[in-house]
């Protein structure tokens, strides 16, 4: 081990040194310092498709162990795409899985399209009567000052919730929700 | 690859930590969702993190990187161990020293009653290929039957001693670390045996540690003298040893107690209701493995209230654990203020 900590300081390593190193065999650990790089990434790849953070914690833990099999069964170019791949399929199995009945199945993109990440608010702020300015006064009261505040007041989220004496989670909740029905109602109305 | 996605998503990965922490402007959602446009991986990492916006998502991925390294973290797990054997040997030599300097006339003695052994050791390793060159062969055809007379004799030294033994010096080793103290203790006697056979002139010196040791420590140096006396030919005898030292009588944590102290300090944060009651100390539990090694059954030996308890077990169940022969643990989770 100390060998390998002298030769390399695996934080400056690329992704394919580490897993040659990985596959080569002298190096166990590497895997898990490159694996560690993405797992943040393959966390929120799990979150999206189960919708549960618990699950999701397992999952990465579980495409840990299926990594540790399949790297060495397959020729990878790069691991980054590679491991994209392999944590969504593994995500969408598992959550197909947990649905009982397949009548009721939908993909978990339809379910998230209106969390799609899309920019909405490169608005200016509206002249007149605009679907955008309907939309607004429809949101809930907490929503729309959230949303309000952050777009048009430049406020960091933090400065929302001190200012309206809210948990931080409510204010990312109230603005990821006032534009989600933002995004519901200008569609329906263009 | 080109190290620039590697950076991109290291960034990424900053942006969403202040978006949880709630440090997070207009300016970093635009350099955010300007990540996210050309890569299918960052865009839904985005959307996993903000479609559960309430979700404490930090939590969670610290408990990942315990988990991930717990998981990788064989090699620290051999290394430790080893580590904690080798300052026993070393330690135990020491005092071996500081022993004889004062008790040179008992070392004397010990000497004369002890004189013939350092040779007739000799034979007992028979089965190393590097026996020095004053070995007669004809000692060695003599080794099998010299060999259970040794033992004997070690026994018999070592009986007497016990009997007259101080009581042990050290300080009760606490429930958890005990089973690691035995181990070092066999692991340490363990090194003393593979030695003796090397070096004859310090057979004896080794001896006379090993007697130090029966002193100090009456209950494991019988163990390890019993099994001594007890096991076959030395290569056996080691790898018997060796398994005994590595599997794990008790259950525990997954990478050991200290990172599981660790993981405690890190991640035990009192609930806001204790906090706001005033209400800090610790949650005694106990539970039970089964044969996943998944705790359940959990008891709580010592409560807080105000959730300390759920978070306390939440806490266990979010971490890896390793059954032993006694599947029960009892624990304490420190909640800090």
């Amino acid at each position: 081990m100390l060998r390998f900590l002298r030769q390399n300081i695996p934080e400056h390593q690329s992704d394919e040194q580490l897993l040659a190193a990985y596959i080569g065999g002298d190096a166990p650990r590497a895997l898990g310092i490159l694996y560690e790089r993405y797992m943040p990434m393959v966390y929120g790849v799990c979150v999206k498709i189960f919708k549960d953070s618990g699950k999701a914690e397992d999952a990465v833990m579980t495409i840990y162990e299926v990594l540790t099999r399949k790297v060495k069964e397959h020729k990878i170019e790069s691991f980054r795409g590679w491991l994209y791949v392999l944590a969504r399929n593994h995500c969408l199995m598992e959550w197909r899985k947990t649905q009982r009945r397949p009548t009721d199945h939908h993909a978990p993109e339809d379910m998230d399209r209106y969390d799609a990440v899309e920019p909405v608010f490169e608005y200016e702020l509206p002249q007149g009567e605009s679907p955008l300015e309907r939309c607004l006064a429809e949101l809930t009261e907490l929503q729309r000052t959230c949303v309000t505040w952050f777009y048009y007041e430049d406020k960091s989220y933090k400065e929302i919730a001190d200012l309206m004496a809210e948990e931080l989670g409510k204010v990312r909740s109230h603005i990821q929700n006032g534009k989600r029905n933002l995004r519901i109602c200008i569609e329906k109305n263009s | 690859m080109s190290t620039n996605p590697y950076n991109d998503d290291k960034r990424l990965i900053e942006l969403l930590e202040r978006w949880q922490s709630g440090n997070f402007s207009r300016a970093d959602e635009r350099e955010l969702l300007s990540l996210t446009e050309s890569d299918e991986f960052r865009r839904e990492t985005v959307e996993g993190f903000w479609a559960l916006p309430e979700t404490d998502h930090a939590l969670h991925l610290a408990s990942l990187r315990t988990r991930l390294r717990n998981r990788t973290g064989g090699a620290r797990r051999v290394a430790i161990p080893q580590m904690l054997a080798a300052i026993a040997a070393v330690s135990l030599l020491v005092l071996a020293v500081i022993w004889l300097i004062p008790n040179a006339e008992k070392t004397a003695q010990l000497a004369q009653q002890e004189a013939p052994k350092p040779t007739e050791n000799q034979p007992g390793a028979r089965t190393f290929p590097d026996i020095s060159a004053n070995n007669e062969a004809s000692r060695k055809q003599e080794g099998a039957m010299l060999d259970p007379i040794i033992k004997a004799e070690q026994g018999k030294t070592a009986a007497p001693m016990q009997e007259s033994g101080p009581p042990a010096s050290t300080a009760v080793p606490e429930v958890a670390s005990a089973p690691s103290a035995l181990k070092n203790d066999e692991l340490a006697a363990d090194k003393m045996v593979v030695a003796k056979p090397n070096d004859p002139e310090s057979a004896y010196q080794k001896i006379a540690e090993e007697q130090d040791d029966v002193e100090r420590k009456p209950g494991n140096a019988t163990r390890s003298e019993a099994k001594k006396s007890a096991a076959p030919p030395a290569p056996a005898k080691d790898a018997r040893k060796m398994k005994a030292a590595s599997s794990t009588d008790i259950s525990q944590p997954l990478g050991g107690w200290i990172d599981f102290q660790n993981y405690l300090r890190r991640n035990a944060r009192l609930p806001e209701a204790a906090r706001q009651n005033n209400v800090s100390g610790s949650v005694r539990l106990s539970f039970r493995l089964d044969d996943n090694n998944q705790p359940l059954d959990f008891k709580i030996l010592k409560a807080l209230g105000y959730g300390c308890e759920e978070e306390a077990i939440r806490l266990v169940k979010a971490y890896s654990w390793q059954r032993g022969n006694t599947p029960e643990v009892t624990l304490d989770v420190p909640f800090i203020r």
